[in-house]
């Protein structure tokens, strides 16, 4: 078997097939304004049947943004508002009696959709998230004694509250590690900002139209599972993923107190799966180091835990994740 | 009869006469001069024949006059080597109002048969002075509250606070010394320098990458491999950006601000992006395409060397001419 002749053939696969994620960027970017980072990370997500963890002030279009993907691709999508009070049941669904059929009948609840938009998710108690972390990796529910598919695909794109910390619950570490990303959205700029403002102002708000089926976006993701990673690059992921556990190891002992724990190998697998979806998007049938720098600070960022020492030095993972990669030798 | 009556008279009274003689009263005090309140030990030592005894005089809370008794010590008894007894009675006295004193003489009594002998001390002066802060006669004039008087420090008062600032100090150094942030920096070390010109280094590596004959032998992806690492150890070293934690974008981005010149980074793009491929997409370019890369290389190389000479010359000349206008300015 000629490789030479099957990375060829994948290259121009993929970059025949790939095209839609062009359009789904097109599409969304009528809508929404900049945060070209946040829609990359949701493709990937959707590439990828991962979850994301989204963390930025309110009002950064993040609704509208899950909401116009979902739009784009022509799927159901709910948003759920987490609260204190929030119940399992609240998002599960529940066995109601019907008085009509004198039975109990399934009242599915809102995560039966393909994008849900949890917002807020430190918000609610342990269950409720739970409930939801749970749903999110079996990608089933069971009412009463019924177990429903969820929808393919299904992304749960989940907020998180930074600013008051007042009646929140943190979702604990073990829970955090099963977004696939956390994504960090930030202000637009002053050019983004005008535009978002003359959008809002005028008669019509733009809305994405559907331009492809959500079926598309499964087989898609059989594709980019198919992208070429040499074992250079997976060597290069592992020394990443390792130099978070042993930091003295890959000349990076100042951290050596300032990591409480490492990255795990769930890391190593999304950063794999992560940097495929990229070079996927950047029409590209094999990965090299730029995808893996591109997807490793999403990926990396909820998976190491800091120390008292390194928070009482304002040492944040993005400085440690910085200086990894700065220290780490490229293939 | 009457002979032997005469004689035990005359013992009787010799006896009478003579123990006494052997009695020793002292009396002294522990300094004669005291502030009003100081207390100061007032010692009284009676020597005598163990056989006879002889009554001390008891006191209660004054010795004389305005001189009180705080405490006083019961009476200690001890042995000569002669054989005598020495009584010890001490007092602990003070006063709480100035002027001069004379301490009776201390006296004891025995009991003769006819009537008391009393066995005297001397007198023992006693000066009891106030704190020199008003003028001696201050009874017309009201003067404000004094604050209390400071005194100076004594050397066993300072000594454990030297030893603590010592003591911390050390800590302070110690500490400060093994601070692991700081270790980390001291241990960073700036990139060697080699101590032969970097080209000619860079020159060698690539005619032993070539002797080595790796791309005839089939071994693609190790000749761009090697290749890429001694011109981006090169590129460290030339233009001091970490080339080899950085990607082939991040490499020409940096080079960017370099001042390298666009047909040289034209050049080093090409490279670069074949190498990529090689490396990250098992893609086996032709004959031609692995030998210009060697080429490409030392062009490369050659070029950017020549540059930066030339770039040293130019400053050189500059310096000169500036340095000769200068002389000729002065004349």
């Amino acid at each position: 078997m000629d490789l030479n002749v099957d990375i060829k053939e994948l290259n121009e696969k993929i970059e025949k097939e790939s095209g839609f994620t062009e359009a789904i960027t097109h599409e969304v970017g009528k809508v929404i304004v900049g945060q070209k980072h946040l829609v990359e990370s949701m493709l990937i997500g959707l590439l990828t049947d991962g979850h994301i963890l989204l963390e930025g002030v309110p009002g950064l279009a993040k609704t509208l943004a899950i909401k116009t993907l979902a739009s784009a691709i022509d799927a159901k999508f709910n948003r759920i508002q987490f609260t204190p009070d929030l119940l399992p049941a609240d998002l599960l669904g529940t066995m109601i009696y019907s008085q009509k059929s004198e039975k109990f009948l399934v009242k599915k609840g809102p995560l039966f959709a393909n994008f849900i938009l949890a917002d807020e998710i430190n918000r609610s108690p342990a269950k409720v998230q739970s409930a939801l972390l749970e749903a999110m990796q079996e990608r089933q529910i069971t009412i009463g004694e019924e177990t429903f598919k969820l929808d393919d695909p299904f992304l749960v794109m989940a907020t998180q509250n930074p600013i008051e910390q007042e009646g929140t619950y943190p979702l604990p570490e073990a829970q955090v590690d099963r977004f696939m990303l956390k994504v960090l959205i930030d202000y637009p700029d002053k050019a983004e900002e005008k535009l978002i403002m003359r959008e809002n102002l005028g008669k019509e708000f733009p809305v994405a139209s559907a331009i492809m089926k959500p079926g598309q976006i499964v087989k898609a993701r059989n594709l980019v599972k198919e992208v070429y990673m040499d074992e250079k690059i997976e060597n290069y992921i592992l020394d990443i993923v390792f130099s978070t556990r042993n930091p003295e190891e890959s000349g990076l002992a100042k951290y050596k107190n300032m990591i409480s724990y490492g990255a795990s190998p769930r890391a190593s697998i999304n950063m794999a799966l992560a940097s495929k979806a990229y070079a996927f998007i950047r029409r590209r049938g094999y990965v090299i180091p730029e995808d893996v720098r591109a997807v490793c600070h999403d990926v990396m960022r909820h998976r190491i835990g800091l120390t008292y020492e390194a928070e009482a030095e304002n040492i944040v993972q993005e400085d440690i994740i910085r200086d990894i990669l700065n220290t780490v030798e490229v293939p | 009869m009457n002979r032997r009556v005469l004689l035990l008279i005359i013992s009787v009274l010799i006896c009478i006469s003579a123990l006494p003689q052997k009695v020793l009263v002292e009396a002294e005090i522990d300094s004669a001069d005291i502030y009003i309140g100081d207390q100061v030990k007032y010692t009284v030592r009676v020597t005598q024949p163990p056989e006879i005894y002889l009554d001390m005089p008891e006191y209660a809370d004054t010795l004389y006059d305005k001189l009180e008794i705080l405490s006083q010590a019961p009476v200690d008894t001890t042995f000569e080597d002669t054989g005598e007894m020495v009584l010890t009675k001490s007092y602990t006295i003070t006063s709480f109002d100035t002027g001069y004193y004379q301490i009776p003489p201390y006296y004891l009594e025995y009991e003769t048969g006819q009537g008391k002998k009393r066995f005297y001390s001397e007198y023992v002066p006693l000066r009891v002075k106030r704190v020199d802060i008003t003028p001696p006669d201050s009874t017309d004039v009201i003067f404000d509250i004094i604050g209390p008087e400071k005194i100076g420090y004594s050397v066993g008062e300072i000594l454990p606070w030297v030893l603590l600032a010592v003591i911390l100090m050390i800590a302070a150094r110690l500490i400060y010394k093994y601070l692991p942030g700081r270790k980390v920096k001291e241990e960073e070390e700036k990139p060697s320098i080699p101590a032969e010109p970097i080209h000619i280094i860079t020159f060698r590596a690539l005619d032993k990458l070539e002797r080595k004959q790796l791309w005839q032998a089939g071994k693609v992806k190790e000749y761009y491999s090697e290749l890429t690492e001694i011109l981006r150890y090169y590129i460290e070293v030339r233009y001091s950006i970490p080339a080899l934690e950085m990607t082939s974008e991040e490499i020409l981005s940096g080079l960017g601000n370099k001042d390298v010149g666009p047909d040289n980074l034209s050049i080093l793009r090409k490279l670069l992006q074949n190498a990529d491929l090689s490396k990250f997409a098992k893609y086996k370019h032709d004959a031609v395409t692995n030998e210009s890369a060697m080429q490409n290389a030392r062009d490369f190389v050659k070029a950017t060397y020549k540059q930066v000479e030339e770039n040293n010359n130019c400053r050189d000349n500059k310096k000169t001419l500036k340095q000769g206008k200068e002389v000729d300015d002065n004349e």
